[in-house]
């Protein structure tokens, strides 16, 4: 059986937000976090899913194929947790048309195995780490840090650094700057050696 | 970044793969004064018509250069930020708006686009909906991913 993808909302013709050059978002439903400050909660827990399968899906982006083969740039999928997924997004990106670049925004809280599965056929990867102290970590998102730091590493092992655009966020109430930096120290020893700092923004 | 931005780099891409490929195309500075979502009916039927363009091209068997044809445009404009709220809009809302005035010189052969596929000018309006009944619209101007900035 072909699998769906619980699809919550898509947006076009985006330019230097979450990729080069222009792309689609694709918003999925589902995360296995319960961050405080996810920006996406309200969407993520009113929105009504509409279950697409990759061709759906791909003929409603392929109207922007011109845009993306000319920028270098393709589909983002974001979410909610898009490596929940995998196995939908296997099957899109084998049948996505060559000269698109796919790009996964992900917190890496799932099991390897999708990670594997989608290593294998994503080119980009974006991931929001948190915050790498245990403690931090499981506050803010109620989730076990060592699964993410575990697929961060194999993920870095299958794709290699150059291609996982790690984040590191100031999150209000729950980590400090120099939080912070000892994330960019501990990933750093990992082995990525530019992560980017950044503040999330916190509305009421 | 905003609409007219967006849309002034969409146009600089469609000139540019016009160009390359020997597409006639001939297009004018759009003169809409309002909001913009960075595409329009008409922007949309110039993609259509390159599509085709480059179709017939492949057809006769003739070179096509897309690829990477504009990898070097910037975008990120002065002071971009993310302008635009996020829109939901409700279960079976019409996701039409107003279309912008565009004063272009489009060729003869350019498609008709399904209303479906028609971009409202608003800033407040999906960029396009192909909502099914009895399913959640889910195509929005913007939406914003946990934490994103412009690279």
């Amino acid at each position: 059986m072909k699998p769906v993808y619980p699809l919550l909302a898509l947006a076009r013709l985006r330019m230097g937000i979450d990729g080069k050059g222009v792309t689609t978002l694709i918003a999925g439903a589902g995360c296995p976090l319960q961050c405080q400050w996810c920006i996406n909660k309200r969407l993520l827990r009113e929105g009504i899913p509409t279950l697409v399968s990759p061709e759906q899906l791909l003929d409603r982006v392929r109207i922007d194929d011109l845009y993306f083969r000319a920028t270098g740039g393709g589909i983002t999928f974001g979410g909610g947790e898009p490596l929940l997924h995998a196995d939908f997004l296997y099957e899109f990106c084998s049948s996505a048309p060559s000269g698109w670049t796919i790009c996964v925004e992900t917190s890496l809280h799932v099991p390897q195995r999708n990670v594997q599965i989608v290593a294998d056929i994503a080119d980009e990867f974006i991931v929001d780490c948190k915050d790498m102290n245990p403690q931090i970590y499981r506050k803010y998102t109620g989730g076990n840090e060592k699964l993410m730091e575990s697929n961060l590493k194999f993920l870095l092992q299958t794709v290699g650094a150059g291609h996982i655009h790690v984040r590191v966020p100031h999150i209000p109430g729950y980590n400090t700057e120099a939080d912070q930096a000892n994330s960019v120290k501990r990933l750093k020893s990992i082995g990525f050696q530019d992560p980017e700092l950044f503040t999330y923004t916190v509305r009421d | 970044m905003l609409g007219k931005q967006k849309c002034r780099i969409l146009k600089e891409i469609r000139q540019r793969i016009a160009d390359e490929n020997d597409i006639p195309f001939v297009t004018q500075e759009c003169r809409h004064r309002g909001e913009c979502s960075g595409t329009c009916p008409r922007c949309e039927s110039e993609l259509r018509y390159l599509e085709q363009q480059l179709d017939r091209r492949a057809a006769l068997g003739k070179r096509i250069t897309v690829a990477a044809l504009c990898a070097g445009i910037a975008f990120t404009g002065a002071g971009c930020v993310q302008d635009v709220p996020v829109i939901t809009p409700a279960p079976g809302e019409q996701l039409s708006g107003e279309v912008a005035p565009y004063e272009t010189v489009v060729p003869s052969e350019e498609p008709e686009l399904e209303t479906s596929e028609v971009a409202p000018a608003s800033d407040h309006s999906p960029a396009y909906s192909t909502a099914s009944p009895g399913t959640n619209p889910v195509d929005v101007e913007e939406f914003e991913l946990s934490g994103m900035v412009p690279y």
